[in-house]
């Protein structure tokens, strides 16, 4: 999803924001909803928290239907070997 | 800073008949508070039939969503306006496959253009679809006290935590995360309650509350407007409007918690605590965001 180089740091939050909504607002199960998860892989060193901050702070004012269920997971991963 | 604006929520047991009359009461009202964006970035998602779903989102004039709307005979929308920090974002989603209950959402961005007070907007769209209520609160306050696990994020944002907050460990969904501690909100004054999926009730200063509310009350209607707690009520034939407090809560203990413990015990027969593992309400401000701490 959204595999795209933005260097824009807003520009790259609202990317991710929208990928959180396309996520909580996808058809839900009928037996309940399912689990969310967003899992980023970032470049190894580089700093996560501010972007993790601001999803999650996106993520809690969708509500408690979303949130409850919302994981977020930001690993590290080198694309050269 | 943290996002502490007014946001609001209304509910409806059904998808409203006419997506395009709550589309337009919302930009009437945007309009008249001088708060309406000039374009919406429109997700393809929310609303759509499931042949145009699409990640990408359309880009356009204000006054051209509502055609998008009706070409497209959308059961809801979802439009955000504005970038990190300075965000609007409206929804009205239904449940889907969990039922035909729908419900019109907002997020609003700590330094976004946009009211402070939802009520005209609230009382114009119940008037208009049959409804289940409508709640406006303070962002930060009902993200706090309903924040679902305990972890770095929690700290940064909400401050310490207490430390009877009662908690469980949750396994990992997939294995690659950890295991998570989720916290139990459900003593909490500033809970919300789900009173059917994707609809929630939370206990606010001021409430709207629709015909279709009550079945899930454990009070009738006359014995919630005969409280005698109440700053104001009013009686309307689509809706019955109760207000409690001056301003949106902020606080879980004090008057405010206590106000808050007795629309729990009036409408569920619920009880509350703060601080966690205290059994009653607390005189002075413990716990929480500097930012609700009493100046």
């Amino acid at each position: 999803m959204f595999p795209r180089a933005l260097k824009n740091r807003d520009d790259a939050f609202w990317m991710l924001e929208k990928a959180v909504d396309a996520l909580a607002l996808r058809p839900g199960s009928p037996s309940g909803p399912p689990s969310l998860k967003l899992h980023i892989l970032k470049k190894p060193g580089s700093g996560s928290d501010q972007l993790e901050n601001s999803l999650l702070n996106y993520v809690s004012g969708l509500g408690e239907q979303v949130s409850s269920r919302f994981t977020l997971e930001i690993q590290p991963f080198d694309l050269v070997p | 800073m943290s996002n502490n604006r007014i946001c609001f929520t209304v509910s409806f047991p059904d998808v409203p008949k006419s997506i395009v009359n709550v589309w337009d009461a919302l930009m009437g009202y945007l309009r008249d508070q001088e708060c309406l964006p000039q374009r919406f970035d429109v997700q393809q998602i929310c609303g759509h039939p499931e042949h145009l779903h699409s990640e990408e989102y359309i880009k356009l004039k204000t006054e051209d969503v509502r055609n998008l709307i009706i070409e497209r005979s959308l059961d809801g929308f979802c439009v955000t306006a504005g970038r990190h920090d300075t965000g609007v974002n409206y929804r009205l989603a239904n449940a889907k496959e969990s039922g035909n209950q729908a419900h019109l959402w907002s997020m609003i961005d700590q330094n976004a253009k946009a009211p402070d007070h939802w009520g005209r907007l609230i009382e114009e769209l119940i008037n208009a679809n049959p409804a289940i209520g409508g709640w406006q609160w303070g962002s930060l306050y009902r993200r706090w006290q309903n924040a679902p696990f305990l972890d770095r994020f929690y700290e940064r944002t909400y401050g310490q935590a207490p430390p009877a907050i009662p908690c469980c460990i949750e396994k990992s969904i997939d294995g690659i995360s950890p295991d998570r501690v989720r916290i139990k909100t459900s003593l909490n004054p500033g809970r919300s309650r789900e009173l059917i999926p994707t609809i929630y009730f939370l206990p606010t200063a001021e409430m709207w509350l629709g015909p279709h509310f009550w079945q899930y009350a454990k009070c009738t209607k006359e014995e919630a407007l005969a409280a005698d707690f109440w700053l104001e009520t009013r009686e309307t034939a689509h809706f019955s409007y109760f207000r409690c407090w001056p301003t949106a809560f902020t606080r879980p203990d004090g008057e405010q918690g206590r106000m808050q413990r007795r629309l729990w015990k009036l409408f569920f027969h619920e009880d509350c605590e703060w601080p966690p593992g205290s059994g009653s309400i607390c005189d002075e401000p413990m716990y929480g965001p500097p930012e609700l701490m009493p100046s």
